[in-house]
């Protein structure tokens, strides 16, 4: 393998393929322009998160649409070009071509560009997504507490009042404090773009602001056990006049955490189940899309097969 | 090509491979079997750091919990020091065919390994905690087992290096397998002296209380 | 032949053989049969003594008794095989036993009876793990269609969700231990020693443990429905594995004897590659499938103690109620009562579990990459085109896997700051990637393409591995990942990148290397159906899995929203059609195994050692170690028939 190859005289399979490539890369660009959109009209996007994301599903499609093609042209062209005619018998050798030092250094430097390109633009909406609230901005904060099979929701700054269902004022961040009381589960709002797993002993935390109002799904994403597949809710995003008096109207259950989770004594008992239900105004019916249609069934053993 | 070897478990199979490369052969497989254990014994100290340092609702040392006695693990971790080093002269002595120093080596090596299992088994029954008392609790007794493994090990293969240091199987040209055993043989009094330093010479609670 | 190694020709069978037919008795004592016999003495006397010697009420859960049983069926087995025969005659001194001793004799190779014992010979070991895998694969197939028969309409209609979630778990693991093996076990054993030229592995006795410890593996995971079912799924998260049915111990055990075994075998072959290897064949003539096999030898041994402490810490907090992972008040035993009041950490497990969890999704990857580069080189007619940057490829892909588990925990809460870092690596990974497609295609480019079979699957591998790749970009973007994580777009990823390069791999080689392990061709039209029925299902299949994965279907769920019931239905019924034709893919095996058409020894005119011997090999391989004196591809070489005229002038090479 040590020797040096020469260049073999140029043919114009290459230059075919490269026009090809051309063109396709455009086409595909189009293409992904056109079609990534029809996709995302099927669940609502509801934040800035969420919208982020979807600018990134285009703009990475965009970027991989040169990757995919390279090899789609340059390893299926090779089928009409260089395709031995008799599949019966063996053909005889190709040319000794092996590649020199350029090309190589080439790709490499191709490769890594596209990397780096890629990974700029993921630490920038990164930074984006965390970034936390201006100063002055009036910061909800919510604590979830995920057990098995349903997440609990506490709003520390009205009274630690609590809920079973997720209700979130439209245009004002959420810094959520997350944890579970069981195992491990994944807080999750599809329509505002987030997910952040709730761990047994530990707080996590996750901020959003919700930019549409309309209701919307939450539900786990980490197996968490026999009804995991049950374990969902709604969501609503209502008017902060709406959120305002809802959430006074809950119960109050002086819940053992105190504002993002400081304080929560070793041992504390579960505040006892039946939290306050909906009261007050809520927003309007939307699709809730992801919602099961069927209710779980009931009396399942925990054991399978018996 | 063709020279046969002369014992050590070779196989017909390998007639074509020369007493060297069957050395080095066993030597670099086994030690990347060890390596591969080894690896596991480090997972085993990062749960115990991991743990100590998350300690998840202050129950990394409960109190009521006392520690285990340093001094009580001191002296059987400088028996296994002397008892690789018992196990360094066997190794020496059996390169220059000094059979019955071997002998002796490989004997005063196994006996103390045997003592310290034997010791080690007492202690984890005497132990001031069981392993629901908290997770320093469960991650010492799973280090102390592991190690009681190891050393059940060393004392089985140690029996057999012994065995056949006795039977006069090795000599100057062929002694792979003393060298092979040697390795695990100071991966246990490593792993026993690691194990000293980072779990019983400081306290459990020494961040934590 | 076109080769200047030299490869001895005759095959006679050296001195001190044990010739002749062997009684009843000898062929059944040792076997698998006294194995099996042992195995079930081993586990009923294990549990006795555990009901024995065990108070009253830690016996209430079964934990406890599964995990010593099952230890007692490891050893019964190990014992009845009479693996232990050879330890214990070491230590007393003693030469090795005599049951190991008379399949290396001519009159004893060639039967059948042969598979079905302790046996030392990697060819035979080869064709174990060739059988085991294949029956791993229809198992784990036959998981997939239950999964997909419960999503066809919504409601789980036909598997409560305990069921559901117990065949989702084992249909999991099952893929994942038959994709760990599938090319290092059969091929692996088969060609490495022949690829180096040497007659057998290193270490021959742990070659054969390492086939027996699987099997043992899987026939204990397969229990798991009848100790009560299991529902983490494969990645097995520890406060749920801790909390789930006694089927976690069956899971934990099984899957440890599973790491356990392809760290042996891998190991092994690791060690015959670096000192076995015939002479002349220095590093820079081996083939690159032997790259991959010490890349996913590295990998393998290195990452594999990292589950297995977890794994261990899981069996000890079931069976002895330590609290690695547990979040209960201590010496309690109610788990959802108390609020999250324990010293154990979830994160330790996540942790341990992905930092192989990731590496291992390479150990899946890298024999199926080796594998196609192999074939394209043989198939176009042309040395590989940058060999040594797939050398180097490999290595960096083995080095970089180490340092990009975090991703999956982006979502977790550990370690927020290292997002970024991880992120970082996780894109690096496509630089030695891309080495991997630049061999394959360079090595394409302006070939004669010999359009068999395994050619056929390297394109494949091209259209599908590509997706594959692609989408794994997506995924390691953070912000997206957190949007995507847990949802099928995730499974279709996994999909395709697993299928893509690992059973895309598998199956070039087995239309590659059956002529060579049996002396008979695999059917071609039945391949042919075979090659176009895959790609076509398996792509309508998992490109619905991105689509329902950006509109948020999470995995492993037994039921979906209505939103979901026209794709979940396309993909089922497309999945059907995919078990469908591995059927016709298994009929294949089967029946060429003995009607197919008689190859020749050579007939891909390769260059590489194991076509210079006859097919099937003969016992021992070479008859003397061969020497080698070029590279493994030197196609186009004056050593080589001379390249047709137009377009191409060959380039000579220095003689070596």
């Amino acid at each position: 393998m040590a020797q040096v190859p020469n260049p073999l005289p140029p043919h114009r399979e290459l230059r075919t393929a490269i026009y090809v490539y051309a063109a396709l890369i455009v086409l595909g660009v189009v293409l992904v322009i056109v079609l990534t959109p029809w996709i995302a009209t099927w669940e609502p996007v509801a934040s800035a998160r969420a919208s982020d994301n979807f600018l990134t599903l285009i703009v990475f499609s965009a970027v991989a649409v040169p990757v995919f093609m390279f090899v789609m042209v340059f390893g299926f062209s090779n089928l009409y070009f260089f395709r031995h005619p008799r599949q019966s018998e063996p053909p005889r050798d190709g040319p000794y071509m092996v590649a020199g030092l350029g090309p190589q250094l080439a790709w490499i430097g191709l490769t890594a560009a596209h990397a780096l390109v890629l990974f700029v633009w993921g630490l920038i909406f990164l930074a984006r997504a965390d970034a936390a609230p201006a100063p002055g901005a009036n910061q909800l904060n919510v604590d979830v507490t995920g057990e098995q099979w349903q997440f609990n929701f506490t709003y520390p700054q009205y009274n630690n009042a609590q809920s079973e269902i997720l209700e979130l004022p439209v245009n004002r961040p959420v810094y959520f404090t997350i944890t579970s009381l069981d195992v491990v589960h994944s807080f999750s709002v599809d329509a505002l773009g987030f997910k952040e797993d709730a761990v047994p002993g530990v707080f996590t935390h996750i901020r959003v602001t919700p930019s549409k109002i309309g209701s919307y799904s939450l539900r786990c994403y980490e197996l968490c056990g026999l009804y995991h597949t049950y374990m969902e809710g709604p969501v609503r995003v209502v008017s902060a006049a709406d959120f305002d008096t809802w959430v006074r109207g809950l119960k109050v259950h002086g819940y053992p955490w105190g504002i993002n989770g400081a304080g929560a004594p070793v041992g504390a008992p579960t505040p006892p189940g039946g939290t306050g239900g909906p009261s007050g105004s809520v927003g309007p019916e939307g699709p809730q899309a992801l919602i099961l249609s069927h209710s779980p069934p009931a009396n399942v053993p925990r054991s399978a097969f018996t | 090509m063709e020279t046969p070897i002369e014992h050590e478990g070779a196989l017909p199979m390998y007639a074509g491979q020369s007493p060297a490369t069957e050395a080095r052969k066993i030597t670099v497989g086994i030690v990347m079997y060890i390596a591969t254990d080894v690896l596991l014994g480090i997972m085993f100290f990062i749960t115990y750091i991991w743990l100590r340092q998350y300690n998840t609702n202050n129950l990394w040392f409960p109190k009521g919990v006392t520690a285990p006695s340093s001094t009580e693990m001191l002296w059987p971790t400088i028996a296994l020091v002397v008892s690789a080093g018992a196990y360094i002269v066997a190794q020496l002595a059996v390169r220059y065919d000094m059979h019955l120093l071997f002998r002796i080596a490989t004997v005063v090596a196994l006996l103390i390994v045997l003592g310290v299992l034997v010791w080690e088994i007492i202690s984890m029954g005497r132990l001031p905690f069981t392993q629901t008392d908290g997770s320093f609790a469960s991650s010492y007794l799973l280090l102390l087992g592991y190690h009681i493994v190891h050393l059940a090990v060393a004392t089985i293969v140690g029996l057999g290096i012994t065995i056949r240091a006795f039977r006069g199987l090795y000599n100057a040209r062929s002694h792979v397998g003393v060298d092979v055993v040697g390795v695990w043989w100071y991966w246990v009094v490593a792993y026993a002296v690691l194990f000293w330093l980072l779990v019983l010479m400081q306290p459990p609670s020494l961040f934590y209380s | 032949m076109s080769t200047t190694h030299e490869v001895p020709a005759s095959h006679e069978p050296r001195d001190g053989r044990v010739s002749g037919q062997p009684s009843l008795w000898q062929k059944l004592v040792p076997s698998h049969l006294t194995g099996i016999i042992g195995a079930a003495i081993g586990y009923f006397v294990f549990t006795a003594i555990v009901r024995a010697t065990t108070p009253e009420d830690a016996l209430a859960q079964p934990d406890i008794l599964l995990l010593w049983g099952f230890i007692g069926l490891l050893i019964g087995w190990l014992i009845g095989l009479g693996a232990l025969n050879y330890p214990v005659r070491w230590i007393l001194g003693m030469p090795e036993p005599k049951h190991e001793e008379p399949y290396r004799g001519e009159g004893y190779y060639r039967q059948i009876w042969r598979y079905f014992r302790w046996n030392l010979d990697h060819k035979i070991i080869g064709i174990q793990y060739l059988a085991l895998t294949l029956i791993m694969l229809a198992l784990g197939g036959t998981g997939a269609m239950l999964i997909r028969l419960n999503l066809l309409v919504p409601g789980t209609r036909f598997f409560p969700p305990n069921t559901y979630e117990t065949i989702v778990t084992m249909h999991g693991m099952l893929m994942i231990a038959t994709m760990f093996s599938i090319i290092v076990g059969p091929f692996g054993n088969y060609f490495v020693p022949i690829m180096i030229g040497a007659r057998d592995m290193a270490f021959p006795r742990l070659n054969a443990l390492s086939w027996h410890l699987l099997a043992v593996g899987v026939f204990i995971f397969l229990l798991i429905p009848f100790v009560g079912g299991l529902q983490t799924g494969w990645t097995f998260y520890s406060p749920l594995a801790d909390q789930t049915e006694p089927g976690a111990i069956a899971f934990a055990v099984g899957v440890i004897l599973m790491l356990v075994s392809s760290s042996i075998g891998l190991v092994n072959m690791l060690a015959t590659i670096i000192t076995m290897r015939a002479p002349g064949m220095r590093w820079t003539r081996l083939p690159l499938f032997l790259w991959g096999i010490i890349g996913t030898a590295i990998l393998t041994a290195t990452s594999a103690p990292s589950w297995f402490s977890g794994l261990i810490q899981v069996l000890l907090d079931r069976a002895y109620h330590t609290t690695f992972f547990l979040n209960i008040v201590p010496g309690s035993d109610t788990f959802v009562s108390s609020a999250a009041t324990g010293g154990g950490n979830a994160y330790l497990y996540e942790v341990t579990f992905w930092f192989f969890a990731h590496p291992e999704v390479y150990i899946l990857a890298i024999p199926g990459w080796a594998a196609l580069m192999e074939v394209t080189t043989v198939f176009s007619r042309k040395p590989a085109f940058t060999y040594k940057l797939a050398i180097l490829g490999i290595l960096g892909v083995t080095l970089n896997s180490f340092l990009v588990w975090g991703h999956h925990l982006f979502v977790s809460g550990w370690a927020p700051a290292l997002r970024g870092y991880y992120m970082f690596t996780t894109e690096l990974i496509s630089i030695p990637t891309g080495f991997i497609f630049i061999t394959i295609l360079g090595t394409l480019w302006r070939g004669r393409l010999w359009m068999k079979l395994p050619l056929a699957w390297v394109f494949a591998f091209l259209w599908t591995f590509t997706i594959g790749g692609i989408t794994g970009i997506f995924l390691s973007d953070v912000p997206l990942d957190i949007q995507m994580h847990g949802t099928y777009f995730v499974a279709g990823h996994f999909h395709y990148v697993i299928l893509g390069s690992m059973l895309w791999g598998f199956f070039a080689l087995c239309y590659y290397w059956f002529p060579k392990i049996t002396g008979r061709f695999l059917d071609e039209r039945l391949g042919w159906v075979h090659f176009w029925g895959t790609n076509i299902t398996f792509n309508l299949v998992f490109a619905t899995f991105f689509l329902m994965g950006w509109q948020g279907l999470p995995r492993r769920v037994a039921d979906f929203a209505p939103l979901f019931d026209i794709p979940n239905t396309f993909a089922s019924i497309f999945a059907f059609l995919l078990g469908a034709v591995m059927v016709v893919f298994f009929a294949n095996v089967i029946w060429s195994w003995r009607y197919g058409e008689k190859a020749s020894a050579n007939p891909w005119n390769a260059r590489t050692l194991e076509w210079q011997v006859p097919s099937p090999v003969p016992p021992e391989n070479f008859a003397a170690l061969p020497t080698v004196k070029e590279g493994p591809y030197e196609y186009g070489t004056p050593a080589a028939p001379p390249p047709p005229a137009p377009g191409a002038k060959p380039v000579p090479t220095p003689g070596s």
